[in-house]
């Protein structure tokens, strides 16, 4: 091909403001840049931030999406749940290393025929600037090394053989008044290893343990087919785990008619090698929040009244503040770079998806083959887009519970894209995961006042 | 909605700005197994709003479905 490049955008609109928009741009014989090709949507509300992506992968250098300014939806408030995807897709994007001028937001009114034109004209020059996309391009620079973040060294002490005892009474009474059939805990293999257990006679009771290596989120065991789920069930659960707990609430998934919370204090977990886990150095919720029995640090077992003390804070430790701080201050390429060596050794292993207590989806949309959401090979293109699709569904749900990043085989920094965009929703959005379950979650609803800086 | 595939989390109830998301109860022989969303037609304005709110993909909009979408984009990035 000896043609010159010329930029491919690919731009979403809604069909009431900025495609009756870019109408009149054309019958009012306004002269602009041909590059754009339109996909037409009922409203900024369709508009999904993987369109973006796919966009993006199926080889169009820059993507515009507009739609109605907010107040005028021809639906009333499309746009409005459009503007806080937005908010959090762009911000992504801006983490990732994506240059921000490749994807453009605006808002476009049915009047606005010289905007559509501006608009156009000005994101083709800012593409063309850019060059070609290159994010999928065969040759990756080298990573950037994070400089080593400071870990503190906490002391922390074991919890006393005391909270064990009470919790192998609380969980042989339950099961032996038959209030529940079974029971997730945590006990001890012969080789010495804490591994989940499920109790389902009283007997059994006696092979539980609680210690600083019981890093296990059991709430996990609740959803879909699991051994807890769909059944008379309690579960042991620490402070985090109970955070998770709320979530399942808020979404309807967890009936607290059928299911007891036992909860423990817990003054923090273990990882392989002795490293106490990072999320325990900032933890809010050594009592746990929410739960039918709470066993405390001495071994005495409470009914505690509604919910004791809730966080206000997903658990970000100061090490992770500050790689992520890190990430923000170098250059966007080297950005780019470290991401897709973090994302390129994904083997969609589903591993994060698996051990993750929020991802119920009985089909989840990446065993999907009509349409093929993400590209199954073992490739940049398909863990690209699998990495940002289950970060946009986990997007103010995420808890911090940090099994993602035990479970992931080859280590990928989940924990710093969660981190991030767990403090991007409290800082745009006052909202924090796993606090109350009769909070809304923060992309289903919205605010008239909601950033829109970043948009034209 | 796809039933079989819908886990009854609702968020496209919360985001519906017209309200036409309804729960129903699933019967399995004649026993409620359990809750999922359900599009009352005559009220759905066709935004669409609750198909991207979807995380199980089980939503989805005639005539804009996720199928229909990609077709276009894929045409249209690379042509």
């Amino acid at each position: 091909m000896s043609e010159p490049w010329e930029p491919r955008i690919v731009a979403f609109v809604c069909n009431w403001c900025t495609y009756a928009g870019a109408d009149l741009a054309g019958t009012s014989r306004y002269v602009y840049a041909p590059n754009v090709r339109i996909v037409r949507l009922p409203c900024s509300g369709r508009i999904d931030p993987r369109f973006v992506i796919r966009a993006l992968e199926q080889g169009a250098d820059g993507v515009l999406v507009s739609g109605c300014h907010p107040g005028d939806c021809h639906y009333t408030k499309g746009n409005f749940y459009a503007r806080r995807r937005y908010i959090v897709f762009n911000s992504l994007l801006d983490f990732l290393g994506i240059e921000p001028d490749r994807v453009r937001f605006a808002w476009v009114s049915a009047a606005e025929g010289a905007k559509w034109a501006e608009l156009v004209d000005l994101t083709v020059e800012a593409v063309r600037a850019l060059g070609p996309l290159r994010l999928f391009s065969a040759e990756q620079p080298p990573p950037p090394a994070l400089a080593e973040a400071p870990h503190p060294e906490v002391e922390v002490p074991p919890p006393s053989t005391a909270q064990e005892q009470a919790l192998r009474r609380v969980i042989r009474d339950l099961l032996q008044s038959d209030e529940v059939e079974v029971v997730a805990a945590y006990t001890q293999t012969a080789a010495g290893a804490v591994v989940p257990a499920f109790i389902t006679s009283p007997e059994q009771a006696d092979t539980v343990v609680w210690n600083d290596r019981c890093v296990h989120n059991l709430t996990t065991y609740l959803i879909g087919e699991r051994p807890a789920a769909n059944r008379r069930a309690a579960v042991v659960v620490k402070g985090c785990d109970a955070r998770s707990a709320v979530g399942l609430i808020q979404e309807s998934q967890l009936d607290r008619e059928r299911v007891k919370l036992i909860g423990v204090e817990c003054r923090g977990v273990r990882l392989d090698g002795g490293v106490l886990a990072a999320k325990c150095s900032c933890c809010e919720v050594t009592t746990p929040h929410l739960c039918d029995v709470l066993i405390s640090a001495d071994g005495t077992a409470t009914k505690p009244e509604g919910m004791v003390k809730a966080p206000t804070r997903y658990p970000l430790p100061e090490s992770l503040r500050a790689e992520i701080d890190q990430l923000l201050a170098i250059p966007r390429e080297q950005r780019l770079a470290f991401w897709r060596s973090e994302l390129s050794r994904c083997v969609r292993c589903y591993a994060c998806r698996a051990i993750c207590p929020l991802c119920y989806c009985q089909t989840c949309a990446a065993d999907r083959t009509r349409p093929q959401y993400i590209a199954p090979g073992c490739d940049w293109r398909g863990a690209f887009s699998w990495g940002i699709t289950r970060m946009l569904h986990m997007t103010g749900r995420c808890v911090g519970c940090g099994e993602c990043v035990r479970a992931c085989p080859q280590r990928i920094r989940l924990d710093l894209l969660q981190a991030f965009l767990a403090d991007l929703v409290a800082r745009e959005f006052g909202y924090v995961a796993g606090t109350s379950p009769e909070a809304l979650p923060p992309l289903a609803t919205f605010r008239p006042d909601d950033r829109q800086d970043f948009i034209r | 909605v796809d039933e079989r595939t819908c886990v009854g989390c609702f968020e496209c109830k919360r985001v519906c700005p017209a309200g036409a998301i309804e729960e129903r109860v699933l019967q399995v022989k004649g026993r409620p197994d359990r809750i999922v969303a359900y599009v009352n037609p005559g009220v759905c304005t066709g935004c669409g709003t609750c198909t991207v709110a979807c995380r199980s993909r089980s939503i989805e909009l005639a005539g804009f479905t996720d199928t229909q979408i990609y077709a276009q984009i894929g045409a249209l990035a690379e042509v």
